[in-house]
């Protein structure tokens, strides 16, 4: 918004709103980060940390909504003003799933303590969160700075999340199947692979939630979906049945 | 980004939330105040308290007596006949209703501001310059600079300061109603009572008088009465519903419009009656 | 059934209108007709003597200059004895006896004096100073025009006063400022032009009037600025001179005719522009 309205006291409020989403945004990537580091390097304390931390995202949450409700009701925001702060309600609920994905994921890695994982899996359930992580700051970015070109271009970084999150089911169905010892691990390993594509996911809600606030409309085009994993088995050969 | 994520929200929302803020000391009070038109008695045992250096609305259906009670402040209504007001009205602790309080006095403290502005047929000096007149005597480089001083804490300095010779008759409605707030915080006065004071003005003129509003609360107590709640809720820390003449509900204005008390407080904020 | 209705509705406003239209007219046609005789008969009697000769004696010619000025000099002094006196009154009725009784009486007094006939006023001041003077004179003509001044002058100052927005009153005393300077300094200055165009109209009346003034100030063949004696004036002269039998003093009186009337016309456009004006910037 480059001109300010007459009512100072309502851009203060509107920055103030952006200014507490972006803090809950930072809080709900750091435990993501952080769950995956607990489960990768077997940190349980990090793991601890993240279950409890989990709360202050929600506290968060509330203490936004409390916000833009008065905001909502002091000064009746209409066209962009509403969009913003519209935009800001979809953010906070995406922010708050993505703060009980990490939950879930430091969960698992307090059960997985003890499971080696393979390099290979392992590196890549690392570029997984990378991608998903610099996803939900880069949304988050494009939400502080209503910058419309940046939401979009995020969004449609998501299909490399899909396709290497696709990858990596298959390659953990795989394992599977050839090591029947680690069947647990690996399916917790699964759950959380799929719990980081779906930071993804949100992450690309938020790129379309700040498209929303800096432009007054949601992103025209349907996302094609590339995420293949409901569709993926082990991929050798036709079942056998017998 | 920021480092200390949970910092941020101990200095933009403080710890609680505002709902929870304490009402400043009271300003002017009114205890037990009754109001009668010849018979009809238009306001039943009004008990109310003004923090100091706050904005409080009183909202409530029109003929539910909240422009009754807004004159009641500076007992303009005395220069009616058959108007009655008992009970008391506290500003620093005298009662401003009792006769002994000199009528003269009592205005020069508490500055009022109507519905429809009316800048006096004199030019935009002479206006800001008229009461000052009646109480001080002022040298012309001392009275230059209050007026000029009024007319900069009513947001009108820069519109009018070339043209301090002009009628006030010919600005727009909006500038004419910042003359008048000009006019009245030109005798420097404690309590600052608004009477609908946009109801005749544009959405951007209603604007400009808001943000006023905000910025004069620095130094003064403003009372405001307005039939428009979303202004009540724009402008004001605390709001007062008043329904058939009795104060139903009064506290801050967060709390009236996002969680009502009263069922009728509710009933009427949300569009329900009236 | 309905357009029947309509039809009947459409021939009725015809007819309303057209008798509406024809009254207008009946009543323009005699104005029209006055002022065209006034005009084509005291156009060609006007000349530059009429206002540097006296009144001329019997069978001979002359001007008008003593009577302009008596008239002059009897209708200013009548408004201002009556202005003041009809301003405070005014102001009585309108600031401090709005709604009560007594106030509506004296409103009601004052229009009767309004609508009384004016040669019952110049009976009036005959008994009151003619008589009492042993003579005719011009402050008893200055007096019973000032009569007819009075009471428009007090109506339009109460009208004037009334027609300003309570709430600017209420704005000046809300600002701790005693009634009697929010009349003067803001509620007078709100009404002034209203309050001068009723000053002007009412010396626009009296400056045509005949009646009063045969009862006080009678008439006066000579140049006399002294009030207290009889003092010619515009309308008697033209009452006179017009029942007189000598051709030039018909002249003379359709050019005195002539002449008020042109002043009235003056006066009247004059307070129009002023009530223009005031309906603008207020």
């Amino acid at each position: 918004m480059t001109k300010t309205h007459i009512m100072k006291a309502f851009d203060e409020e509107l920055g103030e709103l952006t200014t507490m989403i972006a803090a809950m945004g930072n809080l709900a990537a750091m435990l993501f980060a952080e769950s995956v580091q607990a489960l990768l390097q077997s940190n349980i304390g990090m793991a601890l940390n993240v279950i409890d931390q989990d709360q202050q995202v929600d506290a968060l949450k509330r203490k936004v909504t409390d916000r833009a409700v008065l905001v909502i009701t002091r000064r009746q925001p209409v066209a962009g003003d509403l969009d913003e702060i519209l935009a800001g309600f979809k953010i906070i609920e995406d922010l708050e799933r993505i703060g009980d994905l990490a939950k879930n994921i430091a969960k698992r890695a307090t059960v997985l303590v003890a499971e080696p994982f393979p390099q290979d899996i392992v590196e890549d359930v690392e570029r997984l969160s990378g991608l998903a992580s610099a996803q939900v700051r880069q949304g988050l970015d494009a939400y502080v700075s209503r910058n419309a070109e940046q939401a979009l271009i995020i969004r449609q970084q998501d299909d490399a999340i899909d396709k290497l999150h696709t990858a990596l089911f298959k390659k953990i169905l795989v394992r599977m199947t050839e090591d029947h010892a680690h069947v647990v691990g690996f399916v917790h390993l699964l759950f959380c692979a799929k719990n980081i594509e779906r930071v993804g996911d949100h992450a690309t809600n938020i790129a379309e939630a700040a498209y929303l606030a800096a432009t007054g409309v949601l992103p025209a085009d349907e996302r094609v979906a590339h995420d293949g994993s409901s569709t993926t088995s082990t991929d050798i050969g036709p079942r056998d049945h017998s | 980004m920021i480092n200390d994520p949970i910092s941020i929200f101990t200095t933009v929302a403080g710890d609680d939330t505002s709902s929870e803020k304490v009402m400043g000391p009271a300003k002017m009070i009114a205890r037990n105040l009754n109001f009668h038109y010849g018979n009809f008695q238009a306001l039943k045992n009004i008990n109310l308290d003004l923090p100091e250096k706050s904005v409080t609305a009183l909202i409530g259906p029109s003929g539910c007596g909240k422009s009754t009670l807004l004159r009641i402040f500076n007992r303009i209504y005395a220069i009616y006949p058959k108007q009655q007001a008992t009970g008391e009205v506290l500003l620093n602790g005298e009662n401003v209703i009792a006769p002994s309080y000199s009528i003269n006095r009592l205005r020069s403290k508490i500055g009022m501001v109507f519905q429809k502005p009316v800048p006096f047929p004199m030019t935009i000096y002479d206006n800001v310059a008229y009461a000052i007149r009646h109480y001080e005597k002022l040298s012309r480089k001392d009275m230059d600079s209050r007026v000029e001083q009024a007319l900069r804490d009513a947001a009108l300095w820069d519109e009018v300061k070339d043209k301090l010779n002009h009628s006030a008759l010919n600005f727009s409605g909006g500038q004419q109603q910042r003359l008048c707030i000009a006019r009245a915080i030109a005798l420097k006065p404690e309590v600052l009572l608004l009477d609908e004071p946009t109801s005749a003005l544009d959405p951007i003129a209603t604007a400009k008088i808001e943000q006023l509003i905000e910025d004069l609360k620095e130094k003064y107590t403003v009372l405001i009465v307005t039939h428009n709640m979303q202004q009540a809720a724009r402008v004001s820390d605390y709001t007062g519903f008043i329904f058939q003449g009795e104060l139903v509900e009064f506290g801050n204005t967060d709390d009236i419009f996002t969680n009502p008390v009263k069922q009728h407080t509710s009933d009427y904020i949300t569009g329900r009656f009236g | 059934m309905k357009a029947m209705l309509n039809l009947r509705r459409q021939i009725t406003d015809y007819v309303a209108k057209i008798m509406a239209t024809l009254a207008t007219l009946f009543g323009l046609f005699w104005l029209v007709w006055i002022l065209w005789t006034t005009v084509s008969k005291g156009l060609p009697a006007l000349k530059w003597s009429l206002f540097t000769q006296m009144t001329p004696p019997p069978g001979s010619d002359g001007g008008l200059l003593n009577a302009f000025v008596g008239s002059f000099i009897m209708s200013g002094l009548a408004v201002l004895i009556a202005t003041p006196i009809g301003i405070a009154a005014g102001t009585y009725l309108a600031e401090y006896a709005r709604n009560t009784r007594l106030g509506e009486t004296i409103r009601f007094v004052n229009d009767i004096l309004l609508s009384a006939p004016s040669i019952i006023i110049g009976l009036f001041v005959y008994e009151l100073m003619v008589r009492q003077m042993g003579h005719f004179s011009g402050i008893a003509g200055a007096v019973a025009l000032s009569f007819i001044v009075l009471p428009v002058v007090v109506r339009t100052t109460d009208e004037m006063l009334q027609l300003v927005p309570s709430s600017m009153r209420e704005s000046a005393l809300a600002l701790g400022v005693p009634q009697w300077k929010v009349v003067r300094q803001v509620l007078y200055r709100a009404s002034l032009a209203g309050i001068v165009t009723g000053v002007l109209l009412a010396f626009a009346r009296i400056s045509g009037e005949t009646a009063p003034l045969l009862f006080t100030a009678l008439n006066n063949q000579y140049w006399t600025t002294s009030l207290g004696e009889p003092m010619a004036n515009v309308p008697v002269v033209i009452f006179q001179y017009a029942m007189s039998p000598y051709e030039f003093w018909h002249a003379l009186a359709w050019a005195g005719a002539f002449v008020v009337t042109m002043l009235v016309l003056v006066l009247g456009l004059v307070s129009r522009a002023l009530l223009l004006r005031k309906k603008v910037t207020v």
